[in-house]
């Protein structure tokens, strides 16, 4: 219980930190009003609206007043509208959350259903060849930056075979399965390679470990079979690292597969976060920062009390 | 109640032949010898001890005869008659029907033997799901039978409880329970009471006596201290670098052991009875390494009573009476152990 | 990389058993051993070349060596004659660019991109200015990181809490978009100015990156190191708490970090690409891979060298660098086991 709240009380310290931040740099961007101007459309602008817009982003409050006012726009969901456009950017942001939640779980399932039979194969048969094997490729795969990854499977199945789309649209798993397959397929891919070699290796490395424990011997003396002993007994205490590193990408692929929405053209919302900064549109920017943090902040939580769930041994020790 | 009772064997005769077994470790080393060359038998309901000191193949050995070995650079040669059958050519699968069922194993540290991820009930059900095929019910019953045989109390509470959660004891305890399970012919102990408290040994120690002798179970217990096995065995191997150095039934290898190793190990067990000032005598240096052992006797660069015929003579087993059989150039009672024990001013003469 | 922070406590006191290996077999080792030259072998090559590349004679980038002047193409200069050549052993590429004043229809080992640059010598080039910032973002990485884990591991308490709670707070921030962030931040004036920017922003965002990993490993290991008896030893004999960081944690926990720093430097010389990919690297036309990696995507279709073959150095190049790293690491976790 103590533990539960000292972490409780830094992820607490850890958003304070991060909106109060998040709301200062606003403040410290060099010619931030002239930015947010032009991306306004700058003459299109008369001086009545442009104290008001200005006056709605707090931006010449002293600090602590603009914090205040910062917090009360999050926590009362009046985000405002982007200055280019005037769309509001709660909907830019759930359209953003649409298309990255689904890369995201795309991702990750192929990443984990790769990873955890070739790492069980590959520990089970340590040495062999198919381990040796595994492990080179998987080797290659972490060294592979995604848009190296992503221009060559673009250079191969859309311009050469031109099996997928170039660029690939949001199109709805409901409105056409197959053209929702087709233009998720290839950014999946490059998503997942990658992450399934890094899973693999975590969970080969866990599972090589367990494997020698005495328990293990336990059971195979007890005549247990092999893969009862690989499923039932050594895969869940081999989990942590692999459930550590998944958890935390679910909240870093949400706004980190910028590079991949940006070589399939998705307008994910780490895309539009980038393109966000680019154009100045701060208020965005700032809005999708803190929540992002806020995903990766909650999930690291729920990890770590987690892990009380896969080792009752945690569980006891924290619970004193 | 009858049909919980988990089947209580009355066979006779002969249970296990072990001929010629060798088990070696490839290695970048060079090839380890851990078991080079053992033949033994054991009858049903027999309990053998294995004593050695650490390093001398006993664990190797008793997994080489259950086949639970690595599987990747290993070389095992020899037979494995188990009530006739051949266990060392039989496959994976086949091996797997008899674990747990028919041959049982414990180990030495209950700490980490135990699945510390699993409830203590699904562990000890395992077996008979397994091998027996029971249903979850029928299992549960069983294993509550068994938690109360083996000494546990609040047999129900342990079911949903960890490994974390119990003493060392207990958790033995818990381990003998699980080998038990399915009524195997022959338990396997490697070392079972190394890890624990001294007071709590004898217990585990008369317990797996105790289970042996009810259930007719043979028992095979792998030890590095004599004084373990003298109160619980019938009969002694004495093992030293991969090989069986003495073997006598328990009592005449206390009363007339021949082997200078057996001796040694004899010494060193800390006696209540003998007067305080009497030497405490250790074996100097340490078993050879497995991968080049000394050439002749392998004990001859420890052994007070070497001579040149051990150096390049490799002693074979020679019986001392029926039953008793040593292999040594100069065994406890010859003239070269006397002249010895004489240089070395413990004896006067003759035994 | 993690492995490393967490194996530092495994008892050596485990007896092999069943599933074990005692050790490799003789054939993977040598496996594991010529992988290992030809990573290094490979690392020699470009960091020689990439210091070299002004004066090295493969690396082309004078034109006094051509006899027509028009062929002459250097990282710098655009030659339209010689605009998207397919590389010379590539025979199933043709140009779709007219082939006039005699140029050759394929030119170099990689090929010429949309300027006429030849993509080789742009490449090695282009190494010097990837490695560079690879390099200065792990060193400074390293000094500030394993300082704050350094701290925080021996000293503990209070001190700890309050580094690790500001290290997750820079852990909070989506690591791509606050490099964007930093990066952008030192552009200054409007968008639509062009901009000229050094590698010193990309430096700095790679650095902050970097710190909170290097100095949550840096803290476990000292965390280890702590309570090891020749600390407690020297504690005793009441050195200064300096000393003992400087003399008896941190040459013990430098494996870890060394090894953790060389990975680190592969990830962070990708990420200076994606920055690249995402328009935010040095301006043109100093190279980096990145930035020439980003520069081909347009052309994929009809000129697919100009993307990948820095792809492939760029490749060839983070493999090496993990290849060796994780050498490294398995070399002390067994100096590990043993001590
Ligand atoms: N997997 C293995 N690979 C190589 N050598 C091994 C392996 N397992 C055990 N050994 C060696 O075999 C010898 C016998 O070991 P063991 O049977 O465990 O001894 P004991 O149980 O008598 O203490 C030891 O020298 C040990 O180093
Ligand atoms: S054979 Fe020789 S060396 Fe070996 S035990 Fe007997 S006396 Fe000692
Ligand atoms: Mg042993």
């Amino acid at each position: 219980m103590r533990y539960f709240l000292q972490r409780l009380l830094q992820l607490l310290i850890v958003v304070f930190a991060v909106t109060f931040t998040v709301s200062l740099a606003l403040g410290a961007i060099p010619n931030a009003e002239e930015r947010i101007l032009a991306a306004k459309g700058s003459g299109a602008i008369n001086e009545v609206e442009k104290n008001k817009l200005l006056d709605s982003l707090n931006l010449r409050d002293p600090t602590l007043v603009q914090y205040g006012h910062f917090v009360q726009d999050l926590v009362t969901l009046d985000w405002g509208t982007t200055f280019n456009g005037n769309q509001p950017i709660s909907t830019s942001i759930s359209d953003g959350l649409k298309i990255s939640i689904r890369l995201m779980i795309y991702g990750q399932l192929i990443a984990l259903l790769l990873a955890i039979p070739i790492a069980l194969m590959a520990a089970y048969r340590n040495g062999g060849i198919f381990d040796r094997a595994s492990t080179t490729v998987s080797f290659g795969f972490i060294s592979m930056p995604n848009y190296v990854l992503a221009t060559v499977l673009g250079l191969l199945f859309t311009v050469r075979w031109q099996w997928f789309p170039a660029i690939s649209e949001d199109i709805g798993f409901f409105a056409s399965p197959w053209e929702h397959f087709k233009n998720f397929f290839l950014p999946t891919i490059v998503l997942a390679l990658p992450l399934a070699a890094t899973y693999m290796r975590l969970l080969r490395a866990d599972l090589i470990n367990t494997l020698q424990s005495d328990f293990i011997t336990t059971a195979r003396a007890k005549g247990v079979g092999t893969g009862r002993i690989l499923f039932g007994h050594a895969l869940r205490p081999s989990l942590f690292s692999l459930v550590t590193a998944a958890a935390v990408n679910v909240g870093a692929l949400v706004g980190g597969s910028v590079v991949v929405e940006t070589a399939f053209n998705l307008n994910g919302l780490g895309r539009r976060t980038v393109l966000g900064i680019f154009a100045s549109e701060f208020r965005l920017v700032q809005v999708t920062v803190v929540i992002l943090a806020l995903v990766y902040v909650t999930i690291n939580f729920i990890v770590d009390i987690l892990y009380g769930f896969l080792d009752p041994r945690v569980r006891a020790g924290r619970l004193g | 109640m009858s049909s919980l009772q988990t089947a209580v064997r009355r066979e006779t005769g002969t249970l296990l032949e072990i001929e010629d077994l060798a088990t070696h470790f490839v290695t970048a080393g060079g090839v380890v010898r851990a078991v080079d060359g053992v033949s033994f038998s054991l009858e049903h309901g027999q309990r053998l001890g294995i004593v050695g000191e650490s390093g001398c193949g006993k664990t190797i050995l008793s997994r080489s005869i259950m086949g639970l070995l690595p599987r990747r650079n290993v070389i095992r040669n020899g037979s494995v008659l188990f009530e006739g059958t051949e266990l060392t050519t039989m496959s994976l699968k086949d091996r797997q029907k008899i674990w747990g069922a028919e041959m049982a194993m414990i180990f030495q540290d209950p700490m980490t033997s135990l699945n510390p991820v699993m409830k203590i009930g699904k562990q000890l059900a395992e077996p008979l799901r397994i091998h027996l095929g029971s249903t979850r019910e029928n299992a549960q019953e069983i294993v509550l039978k068994l938690l109360q045989d083996v000494g546990i109390p609040e047999p129900e509470k342990r079911l949903e409880q960890y490994a974390h959660e119990l003493s060392g004891g207990m958790r033995q305890r818990i381990m003998i329970a699980m080998a038990l399970a399915c009524g195997p012919s022959v338990l396997f102990a490697d070392e079972p009471t190394t890890a624990l408290d001294v007071t709590v040994q004898a217990q585990i120690l008369d317990l797996i006596e105790e289970q042996c002798r009810e259930r007719n179970m043979a028992l095979i217990l792998v030890t590095h201290d004599l004084g373990v096995v003298a109160g619980h065995t019938d009969q002694i191997i004495v093992m030293y670098a991969g090989k069986i150095v003495e073997i006598a039934p328990t009592a005449t290898l206390f009363s007339k052991m021949k082997m200078p190793y057996t001796e040694a190990l004899f010494q060193s067990i800390p006696k209540l009875d003998e007067p305080s000032h009497t030497r405490l005598v250790t074996i100097g240096g340490r078993p050879p390494n497995l991968i080049s052992p000394p050439t002749g006797c392998r004990f001859s660069p420890r052994c007070p009573y070497t001579t040149d015929k051990c150096t390049s003579i490799e002693p074979e087993l020679q019986q001392a009476e029926p039953g008793h059989y040593f292999a040594c150039h100069h065994p406890v009672g010859s003239d070269r152990w006397n002249e010895v024990q004489v240089s070395l001013g413990r004896r006067t003469g003759g035994r | 990389m993690t492995d490393i922070a967490t194996n530092t406590t495994t008892d050596s006191t485990a007896v092999a058993l069943p599933h074990d290996e005692p050790s490799a077999p003789r054939k993977f080792r040598r496996r594991g051993r010529i992988t290992k030259w030809i990573s290094a072998a490979w690392l020699v090559f470009i960091v020689f070349t990439a210091i070299g590349a002004s004066w090295l004679p493969y690396v082309n980038h004078s034109c006094s060596q051509f006899s027509n002047e028009k062929l002459c193409t250097t990282h710098l200069d655009t030659n339209p004659l010689l605009s998207e050549r397919p590389p010379s052993w590539a025979f199933f590429s043709d140009t779709t660019r007219p082939v006039v004043g005699g140029a050759p229809e394929r030119f170099g080992v990689f090929g010429t991109d949309t300027n006429g640059f030849d993509i080789f010598s742009r490449t090695m080039f282009g190494a010097r200015n990837s490695l560079l910032i690879g390099a200065m973002s792990i060193i400074f990485g390293i000094l500030i990181g394993g300082a704050l884990g350094l701290i925080a591991g021996y000293v503990g308490k209070k001190v700890d809490k309050v580094i690790d709670t500001i290290m997750n707070i820079f852990l909070a921030f989506p690591a791509l978009l606050l490099a964007i962030f930093i990066v952008g931040f030192f552009d200054s004036g409007t968008t639509s100015e062009a901009k000229s920017r050094s590698i010193v922003p990309i430096i700095i965002a790679l650095v902050i990156l970097s710190i909170p990993p290097l100095a949550r490993l840096v803290r476990a290991n000292t965390i280890v190191y702590s309570q090891r008896e020749f600390v407690l030893a020297a504690r005793s004999l009441g050195a200064k708490n300096g000393r003992i960081i400087l003399r008896e944690i941190l040459p013990n926990v430098m494996p870890a970090m060394v090894t953790f720093a060389i990975t680190g430097m592969a990830v962070l010389i990708v990420a200076e690409g994606a920055l690249a990919y995402l328009g935010l690297s040095v301006s043109a036309p100093t190279p980096t891979w990145g930035a020439m990696i980003f520069g081909g995507q347009a052309k994929l279709e009809t000129a697919w060298w100009i993307s990948i073959m820095p792809s492939i150095v760029l490749f060839l190049t983070v493999l090496a660098i993990n290849l060796l790293g994780d050498a490294l690491s398995e070399k002390f976790r067994i100096r590990e086991a043993i001590g």
